[in-house]
Parts: C-alpha cells; sequence; structure tokens
C-alpha cells in the first residue's frame, strides 16, 4: 500500500474537499449581483452618496455573512473539521492579504470617481488587472482551479463594460456586464452546492467522540 | 567475514509494525499525518469507513499512544479533534520507511 500512496495528493484532497462545497462561487456571484445593483441604481438616476451607502454595507455584510454561515450549518456538519499544517495557514494568510490590498485599490479608485476624479483608461485598466491577478493568485494558493474560471468571468465585467458604454446606448449595460457573469457563477456555484449535499448527507445523529470508542 | 550491522539489513515483515500494517488504521494515519488534527465525521468522509469501523481502529491506535484526542474551539464551540502523538507520527515516518526499504530490496 506504502508504495503507491501519494502523500501530497492525500493532503490535497484533504484541502480541496473544503472547496466541493460551491460556497465560495456562490458568494462570489452575490458580491457582482450587488454591483449589478449598483450600477442599476445608476443608471435609473439614483445620485452616487446614496448608491454607495446602499452598496457597500451590502457588499461588506451580505456575502461574507452567508459564508460563515453556510459553512457552519451546511459543510462542517457533513463534512466534518480539519485543521491544515503550517504551509496551509501561510497560504491563507498570503491570500488575505492579496485580497485586502485590492479592495483597497477598488475603494481608492470608487472614492477617487466619486469625487470626480476619473482615471480613464489608466483605472479601468488597474481594476481588470487587479481581479485577474487577485483571482489567480486565490485559485493557485488554495489549489481551487474553479477559481481561474470565476476570475475570467469577474475581470471580463470591465472591458465589457467600456465596450458597452462606447458602442450601445443601453441603460442595461451594468446587468449585462456584471449580471450576465454573476449568474453563471451562481449557477456553478449552485450546482456544485448540490452535488456536495447529495454526495454528503447529514450524519442522523452526533458522531460519537473517538475517546468513547 | 565480519557480521553485518542489524541496522544495515531489511526489516523482516514480521518486524513491520502491524498496528499501522492494517489497511483501514493505515489510511487513518496517512489522513492524520498530512494535516494538524481533524474530527470524526472528517476521518470517516476521507476514509470511507463506517462509524463504528473507524471507532475501533481508532481504539487500537489511541492504545497504542499513536493518536490522541484533543479539545479545540471550532467556530467558537468547543469541539472533540483527533491528532497523531509524536510517537504516532515516528512511527508513520518509521514504518514509511520500513516498507520502502522492503520494497526497494525485492529482487528484479
Amino acid at each position: 500500500m506504502i508504495e503507491n500512496i501519494d502523500m501530497k495528493e492525500l493532503e490535497k484532497k484533504a484541502w480541496t474537499s473544503y472547496f466541493q462545497d460551491g460556497l465560495f462561487d456562490i458568494t462570489i456571484g452575490m458580491i457582482m449581483l450587488v454591483a449589478v445593483l449598483s450600477s442599476t441604481l445608476d443608471a435609473i438616476g439614483v445620485s452616487d452618496e446614496v448608491r454607495i451607502s446602499i452598496y457597500i454595507p451590502l457588499m461588506v455584510i451580505v456575502p461574507p455573512v452567508f459564508f460563515i454561515l453556510g459553512k457552519r450549518y451546511i459543510t462542517l456538519p457533513r463534512l466534518g473539521v480539519a485543521k491544515f499544517g503550517a504551509r496551509r495557514k501561510a497560504r491563507n494568510k498570503i491570500m488575505i492579504a492579496g485580497l485586502v490590498s485590492v479592495q483597497l485599490v477598488l475603494l481608492a479608485i470608487l472614492i477617487l470617481q466619486v469625487y470626480g476624479v476619473g482615471l480613464g483608461w489608466f483605472g479601468f485598466i488597474i481594476v481588470t488587472l487587479n481581479i485577474l491577478a487577485v483571482f489567480c493568485l486565490i485559485a493557485y494558493l488554495l489549489d481551487y482551479r474553479r477559481m481561474y474560471v470565476i476570475g475570467i468571468l469577474v475581470a471580463a465585467s470591465e472591458p465589457m463594460t467600456v465596450v458597452l458604454r462606447r458602442y450601445s446606448d443601453t441603460v442595461y449595460r451594468g446587468f449585462i456586464a456584471y449580471g450576465i457573469p454573476a449568474i453563471i457563477i451562481l449557477a456553478m456555484g449552485l450546482i456544485v452546492l448540490h452535488h456536495f449535499m447529495r454526495k454528503y448527507e447529514k450524519p442522523a445523529k452526533e458522531t460519537p467522540d473517538a475517546s468513547q470508542g | 567475514m565480519p557480521a553485518r550491522d542489524d541496522s544495515e539489513r531489511p526489516p523482516l515483515m514480521g518486524e513491520v509494525d502491524r498496528v499501522i500494517h492494517e489497511p483501514a488504521r493505515f489510511a487513518i494515519m496517512a489522513n492524520l499525518f498530512v494535516i494538524e488534527s481533524a474530527d470524526f465525521l472528517f476521518l470517516m468522509r476521507r476514509t470511507g469507513m463506517t462509524k463504528g469501523n473507524l471507532s475501533s481502529h481508532m481504539r487500537k491506535l489511541e492504545e497504542a499512544g499513536y493518536v490522541e484526542v484533543v479539545k479545540d474551539f471550532v467556530m467558537r464551540k468547543p469541539h472533540t479533534m483527533l491528532k497523531l502523538t509524536k510517537k504516532g507520527r515516528t512511527a508513520f515516518r518509521e514504518y514509511s520507511r520500513s516498507m520502502k526499504q522492503v520494497f526497494n530490496e525485492l529482487p528484479s
């Protein structure tokens, strides 16, 4: 048995089992839907101050709360709990630092736009590359392949907005640019979640402690 | 002719750690070896064993001093976790080394 077991692969499988629940995908889809709402509010003429006062709390509260509750009440009771070694913890820290930095950059660009400082093409390129870089970083550090696809879908929203603004008069460009990728990502997450819940049914009652034998 | 040093010779099958050699217990040990700790349910999922089966093998590993039960907090709630002891990690490494040596010594 020992001669054909790959311990690295075993660790990787244990780790990636936590991403079989689709919650990450759904959370990102939700974040994008909030962006759609923001864009729609903009299209119907709601002022930037009001729009941001709705957009920011929704963005900051709803998706993370959904993710945490989902992990607590869907994933952990079905999959159980595991704590990983120092290598995974270090990778998580790098990932969190990356996420925080991109949020700060995006927030800075948003604030500049509110105060009328448009960065034009430069701002657009920064946003797109930032999104792509962060998703690739997450995918790589978490060994989470689906995140590359999500990253491309999310990053594509920005150039699509610019193209639609330039070549179309539609007021629904926000919905088209962010809404379609958001729906694809959400659907992907829901399918994965459905498979996860079918594969791992909730145990009928408490599993015994090992000490009880 | 000088006598061969015992530490250099490949282990005999009788000397291989029988506690770990059983496939189910090997699966438990291997899964716990690559992580820090896990609860009972996670090990059930990873090994594909039933509750009763896992409990019985876990008891043998505990008796051998290879696995210990630790109380931890998960999402601020106390949770029972299982982890390899230092003795368990050493035994698994030793077992792995012995088995590799056994297979390496096979005539081609």
